[in-house]
């Protein structure tokens, strides 16, 4: 019969790896149904996380500040669908073939799949080397690759990605692993709630920036165009 | 009380502008109505500190100081922001264009903050808060690339994350005083997350793509009000933190980076012919002084830093509101005194006397000749392209005869702006013949610093 220990044991893997894979999905999937999923799985096994270091009731907080970015976004995201399909309904006087549409989506990164896989694979095993050979302020070694994990993943994303969107799920996801490594470290409420509440000032910044630039420059480039 | 009516004061100022922003004249008038609303308040609310959620808002003589500074120059750019007015157009471009003041007035609500806490990562969140609110300004330019206003949020977050590690180690410090290896690595965060934020050279490239996004008048505002809130708690640290200039290269990365930044700003700034970036990269050079008069480590350097950073927030609310009243109002008288605006702009900034650039400045070689004289000669020879840049920009517009025509129209803004500007311009001669009616009562309050010589 496993103990208790096992059990937390267990626990503490089971979310490192979901926050390995949601990170990923993000670095990886150009569509972005599957990237604001896998960015509500992160936020929902950072509150996992986050409930092992600080109070569980406080922890939800994060999951609830989380959970409303991701609305926002996802608000923003189908608006900018909508709106794509009506100008191409406008150009064409009726709506677009799905494969047409795929042909003229803007691309999300600056380089192809093969490039992501190899980065993410290198970014990877180096938070693999740092978590498991130094300690850093007295951080658990999983609370410590959990939070630099994000961190990089979403340094990654930013540097990688060519749509403001996705950039900024870049930026929450390393404002995410910035929040585990300040509840670890700091253990201040009133800065807890501010990081909160500035997870939503970011997504609703973000939103705004990609609403902009939709909105000015009107239907997309096709797919691969060099402006 | 009162600092929390600065900011509610704010926050409503920044709602009448927005509604009113079809209106350019009530516009201006919500925003002199505001100046002066933020004016009494400050003028009136007394010493000491108030307790907020736990903290201490601490309005002492130096923050009252500090704020009298950002409020004066957010409000200046408030009052030119009219002079860009497009009518009759809804499009978001024309609804940030219409409304800028209000963004001053939302991002001035939580620098408010920043400047007047006691806890140093509270008041970096603050300052992270305001200039995140300042990119609602910005207008991408293209779909399919990441423009400068995305990108500057990352960074904000990159260096506000470094500055709360430089926080932590600093604490920690005390505990340890022998391991020096976590001051050094407290200076790196430091240096990393402001060095990112202020823009000093080399960690400056987020400067050009993002003044592609803002309005000039942004640009301004981002140099001239929120970027000094960031030298502001630099100050405090260093006043704070004694063994932080003592036991570290801090003070040398302050004088090597003031040096890189001047000597690059002002090379970036003669070749430049975008507005926002002009105004950007003529900042860095003021910066680069400021930088270095607090890297001197002396009363004298500290009162120049001072007196540097207040001429480039006035530098630069001249330099910006010339371009919008040139940009914007193509008759020939305006196109003549915005031209004698960014002229009397670049005057200040170059540090030409009797202006306050001069007595700004002079401290600042006196004391670094001895230490430093190539670091003096750059720092004299990046004035000198300041001058001749400015000159570049505003020539054509004495020289060229403009193809508009006079309207006729009673234009009421242009005026007020034009007002404004010559009240600034006579500010900065009156402050160059007497800056120590300035730099007195502002050492008074922060000269005690412990880390001067």
């Amino acid at each position: 019969m496993p103990l208790l220990s096992d059990l937390h044991f267990f626990a503490e893997v089971d979310i490192l790896v979901g926050l390995v894979y949601a990170a990923a999905l993000i670095v990886l999937d150009a569509d972005w149904r599957v990237a604001l999923f896998a960015l509500t799985a992160q936020y929902l096994l950072t509150t996992l996380l986050l409930s092992l270091i600080i109070q569980p009731s406080i922890a939800l907080l994060y999951l609830i500040s989380g959970a409303l970015a991701a609305i926002i976004l996802y608000i923003t995201c189908r608006r900018l669908t909508e709106e794509r399909r009506a100008a191409f309904a406008q150009l064409d006087g009726e709506p677009p073939a799905n494969w047409i549409e795929r042909l003229y989506q803007p691309e999300v990164f600056v380089v192809g799949y093969p490039f992501r896989v190899v980065a993410l694979a290198f970014v990877a095993v180096g938070i693999i080397g740092v978590a498991s050979s130094m300690t850093f302020l007295g951080l658990a070694a999983d609370v410590l690759f959990s939070g630099v994990w994000l961190i990089a993943a979403g340094i990654l994303v930013a540097i990688l990605s060519r749509d403001v969107l996705r950039l900024g799920l870049g930026i929450l996801l390393f404002t995410s692993g910035f929040v585990i490594l300040e509840s670890g470290i700091e253990g201040s409420l009133f800065l807890y709630g501010l990081l909160n509440v500035s997870e939503l000032l970011l997504a609703v910044v973000i939103s705004h920036l990609a609403t902009v630039t939709q909105q000015e420059t009107g239907p997309a480039r096709r797919r691969g165009e060099i402006s | 009380m009162s600092i929390l009516l600065l900011v509610a004061a704010c926050i409503g100022i920044g709602l009448a502008i927005r509604l009113l922003r079809r209106l350019p004249r009530l516009v201006f008038a919500a925003s002199l109505i505001g100046a002066v609303l933020l004016a009494a308040i400050l003028s009136t609310a007394p010493s000491g500190s108030v307790y907020f959620v736990g903290r201490a808002l601490t309005l002492d003589a130096g923050a009252r100081a500090f704020l009298w500074l950002v409020i004066g120059i957010a409000a200046t750019l408030a009052f030119f922001g009219p002079l860009s007015f497009e009518p009759a157009v809804d499009s978001p471009t024309a609804i940030i264009a219409n409304s800028q003041g209000a963004f001053f007035f939302w991002s001035l609500a939580p620098l408010i903050v920043a400047i007047v806490l006691d806890s140093f990562p509270l008041a970096v969140f603050f300052w992270a808060i305001g200039l995140i609110v300042l990119m609602m300004m910005a207008t991408p330019r293209r779909e399919g690339r990441v423009g400068g206003a995305a990108q500057f949020l990352l960074l904000t977050v990159v260096a506000v994350a470094c500055l709360f590690l430089f926080n932590r180690l600093i604490e920690l410090y005390p505990l340890t005083p022998e391991n020096l290896d976590l001051i050094r690595s407290a200076v790196i965060f430091l240096s990393l997350g402001l060095g990112l934020l202020l823009a000093v050279v080399p960690l400056h490239i987020w400067l050009g793509p993002l003044a592609d996004e803002m309005p000039p008048l942004g640009v301004a505002f981002l140099v001239g009000v929120a970027q000094p809130v960031g030298l502001w708690l630099l100050f405090q640290q260093m006043s704070a933190a004694q063994w932080l200039t003592e036991r570290t290269v801090l003070l040398t990365i302050l004088l090597f980076g003031g040096g890189l930044t001047a000597a690059v700003g002002a090379l970036l700034a003669l070749t430049e012919r975008r507005d926002g970036r002009f105004i950007a990269y003529l900042s860095l050079v003021s910066l680069a002084q400021a930088l270095v008069g607090l890297s001197l480590g002396t009363r004298a350097g500290l009162a120049s830093a001072l007196l540097a950073i207040l001429n480039r927030a006035v530098g630069i609310a001249l330099v910006a509101g010339g371009l919008a009243l040139v940009r914007n109002h193509p008759e020939r008288r305006w196109q003549i005194i915005g031209g004698m605006t960014i002229l009397a702009g670049g005057l200040t900034l170059a540090g030409i006397p009797p202006l306050l650039g001069f007595a700004a400045q002079w401290s600042i070689y006196r004391d670094l000749a001895v230490a430093n004289l190539f670091l003096v000669i750059v720092l004299l020879a990046s004035n000198a392209v300041v001058l001749l840049g400015t000159l570049r920009v505003v020539q054509p517009l004495f020289v060229e005869r403009s193809e508009a025509g006079e309207t006729g129209e009673t234009k009421i803004v242009p005026y007020l702006s034009a007002a404004v500007a010559f009240v600034l311009f006579v500010i900065v001669i009156l402050a160059g013949i007497f800056p120590h009616a300035i730099a007195e009562p502002l050492m008074a309050a922060l000269g005690n610093a412990s880390y001067l010589k």
